[in-house]
């Protein structure tokens, strides 16, 4: 059998099994004698990346990045003036695309399902298990949303009724987002996100009419998920506001959502906010936005998951992604991304100044992680006044509880 | 539905404290239409709230210069010229905001607002206060101003009356609650139930929680005071006591019942704080700043000095040696006392 031949095959061996991390290894060494170095690089970074400490993998990467390993393609371009090719480079990485949508990792986009309105709908994509960690978080959604909406019959039995949304509220960059979206396609709805800047509107009375369209299309396109992003915009308690289509807007918002119960029927309201004290009460009283859940800043589990995926399509070597999540304790997911970020630019300036093309290694994410400040103290500032000084009637227990856990630690 | 560089939105944007967000947003908008009274009027407001009053000085100047009938961009200036304590200058400007609208109440408030810092103009402030009231009687702002002018000008009673108002107008409004507490002055625990109840309005006030702090530093003093007194009443019974070992002496008595009576007080203040307040000072107790653990530090010394000075025994040599550190660390934390509330 032809060498081509024998890489083609194991190739789609590859694609059909592609835990095996032995045969991507062999695949890796087959390429790399075959002269293929930069078809090697992906596959010998996967393998680092499930399994840091394979020195065989790490062998691999070292050929198919070291300088004398000749281009697949001969491509006799004039060498940069600064002296390091940039282009060489990022094509022996086999360098991803800076930015990942969810298109491009291959996660379902849904189209836009029929019905009225101007506001995209689409399905949600991800479930539960997709988020990892937060193990309580999780145990929260399901008692307060999912498991009385999956089993009907014991609903029906303590008679239960479905009416109400839920409000996740916590620090800036922790997932709520996602957590609703991952909710969403638990239940296998439509998920429709609303901002504040698909609400207002200059004219006089175009606000209201646009949440009214808003629940019209959620209704349409039931099961849907309705998530108010930052609801404290749209919700903003009256007492504060200043503008009168503020307090106009929340008015509508509180009819659409405690309307008429059969309206609203397969349609689940989600909120979520920063600024928890800032949103209306009103909008927390029973049939609204009556359940809430807290979410903090990443577990351990949730961080591993974190640091994996923002590392999965860079090229890694050595990575204790245990010990760099127990290192980033109290940092948000977005914290943890520009970490990564520091981190690969660390790698990257490296290369060019040494003319060396390196992996991103568990030095530079240790290093990028001293120079990072956990986003969220402003934030847990105020929560602790929130908790001590505004939680006279015992809204904001679990916060308290929560702020009390994370100072023992 | 909106675009990112509409000013409805970013107004609300500021409304709802997201002033980053706003920041960028208003550098879009302004790229497109550099010009605009209404963008620079938008990002005057949010470099103040961003605590750039250069910037917001800047800001204002450009919309004055755009629009310069407009009453707000004078008003924004002399908000921003108030800041950087350039009052005379920021009082020019809200009379010139007045000039221009007259029956605009925000116009008159801002007058009262700008006297408040520039010099002898406290008569000024009081009767545009009044006017804002006039024209607007509904609006809680314009009597807490008069309030806070009035107190300026030692006027107890108007103060307090209009303070009243502002919070029967707006019941949830921190900085009038806290004015009026402290006003009030109602005991060491009445002041912390105001701050709290203040602090539940507005949890980040730092004014509430420097007065919360106030209080207990208040209260530490008080202590001490009483801990100086039996202090020197066990200093002339040891004193006493050198001179004839038998003498029990009046003067221990005393010294231990002014220490006791320091140490229920304190116990009896404890007991009247509410919960809240409570958690809050036992937490400044235990994370104190340097001032206030200073003023621990002093109470707990006097404290311990003087059970021990009343007993017989080691009471001579405690006296000698603590009493003299006691004075220079007495003296030491009335100075820094003094430089700490002249800086703040």
């Amino acid at each position: 059998m032809e060498p081509s031949d024998l890489i083609a095959s194991l190739e789609r061996a590859v694609a059909a099994s592609p835990d095996d991390l032995a045969l991507r290894t062999h695949l890796a060494g087959l390429l790399l004698d075959a002269g293929r170095a930069a078809e090697a690089v992906p596959h010998a970074a996967e393998v680092l990346r499930r399994d840091p400490t394979s020195a065989t993998a790490r062998d691999l990467m070292a050929r198919a990045l070291a300088p004398s390993t000749p281009a697949p393609e001969p491509a006799p371009e004039p060498p940069p003036e600064s002296g390091f090719d940039w282009d060489r480079a990022a094509a022996d990485l086999g360098v991803p695309p800076p930015f990942v949508t969810s298109d491009d990792d291959g996660r379902v986009r849904a189209e836009a399902a029929p019905g009225p309105g101007r506001f995209g709908v689409e399905a949600a994509g991800l479930t539960l298990a997709d988020v990892g960690g937060m193990e309580e978080v999780k145990k929260r959604l399901n008692a307060a949303f999912l498991a009385p909406l999956r089993h009907e019959a014991l609903r029906t039995a303590y008679r239960k009724s479905l009416r109400g949304g839920l409000l996740l509220y916590g620090p800036p960059g922790c997932g709520k987002t996602y957590l609703a979206r991952a909710l969403a396609g638990e239940l296998g709805a439509r998920f429709l996100t609303v901002t504040i800047a698909d609400i207002l509107d200059s004219f006089i009375g175009r606000s209201e009419q646009n949440v009214h369209e808003i629940f019209e299309t959620a209704r349409a396109n039931a099961p849907c998920v309705l998530f108010l992003d930052e609801v404290d915009a749209i919700g903003l308690k009256r007492s504060k506001s200043h503008q009168d289509w503020m307090r106009t807007t929340l008015n509508q918002l509180l009819v659409e959502l405690s309307g008429v119960a059969e309206a609203n029927d397969g349609v689940f309201v989600l909120a979520a906010t920063n600024q928890p004290w800032d949103v209306d009460p009103a909008l927390r009283r029973p049939g609204r936005l009556d359940r809430t859940v807290l979410v903090m800043p990443p577990d351990q589990p949730a961080r591993e998951a974190i640091w994996r995926l923002h590392l999965q399509d860079r090229p890694i070597g050595g990575i204790d992604v245990a010990r760099l999540a127990a290192r980033s304790d109290g940092l948000t997911g977005a914290d943890i991304a520009h970490a990564c970020e520091t981190a690969a630019e660390r790698a990257l300036m490296d290369s060019v100044e040494t003319g060396e093309v390196r992996l991103i290694s568990q030095h530079d994410l240790e290093g990028a992680l001293t120079e990072i400040r956990p986003s969220v103290g402003p934030w847990m500032e105020t929560a602790r006044n929130v908790a001590l000084f505004a939680n006279g009637d015992g809204s904001w227990d679990e916060l308290a509880a929560q702020l009390r856990t994370r100072r023992r630690r | 539905m909106t675009g990112p560089e509409d000013p409805a939105l970013i107004e609300a944007m500021l409304d709802t404290g997201r002033v980053e967000r706003a920041g960028e947003m208003l550098a879009a908008a302004l790229a497109q239409q550099p010009g605009s009274p209404r963008l620079l009027q938008l990002l005057a407001r949010q470099r103040l709230l961003a605590d750039d009053a250069a910037g917001a000085l800047d800001a204002a100047d450009a919309l004055v210069s755009a629009a310069p009938g407009e009453p707000v961009a004078h008003q924004l200036r002399a908000i921003a010229l108030g800041v950087l304590d350039r009052h005379e200058e920021a009082f020019a400007a809200a009379v010139e905001s007045v000039r221009l609208d007259p029956l605009d109440a925000s116009t008159h408030r801002s007058v009262a607002r700008a006297a408040l810092g520039a010099r002898g103009r406290l008569q000024d402030g009081w009767a545009a206060a009044c006017r804002a009231i006039e024209l607007e009687p509904a609006e809680p702002d314009s009597h807490f101003l008069l309030g806070v002018v009035a107190e300026s000008q030692q006027q107890r009673a108007v103060a307090l009356e209009a303070y009243r108002r502002t919070l029967a107008l707006d019941p949830e409004h921190a900085a009038a609650l806290n004015n009026l507490t402290l006003l009030e002055d109602g005991g060491l625990a009445r002041v912390a139930l105001g701050m709290t109840q203040t602090l539940a309005l507005d949890p980040d006030s730092e004014y509430a929680r420097r007065n919360l702090d106030g209080v207990l530093e208040r209260f530490c003093w008080r202590v001490a005071g009483a801990g100086f007194l039996g202090l020197v009443l066990a200093a002339d019974a040891v004193d006493a006591a050198s001179e004839d070992p038998t003498a029990t002496g009046t003067s221990r008595l005393l010294a231990l019942v002014v220490l006791a009576a320091a140490l229920i007080g304190a116990a009896v203040f404890r007991h009247t704080l509410e919960p809240v307040a409570r958690t809050y000072l036992a937490r400044r107790v235990r994370r104190p700043g340097r001032l206030l653990a200073l003023v621990v530090l002093a109470v707990g010394l006097v404290l311990t000095t003087g059970v021990v000075g009343v007993s017989p025994g080691p009471g001579v040599l405690v006296m000698g040696v603590l009493g003299p550190v006691l004075g220079l660390l007495a003296v030491g934390l009335a100075v820094w006392t003094a430089v700490e509330r002249g800086r703040r």
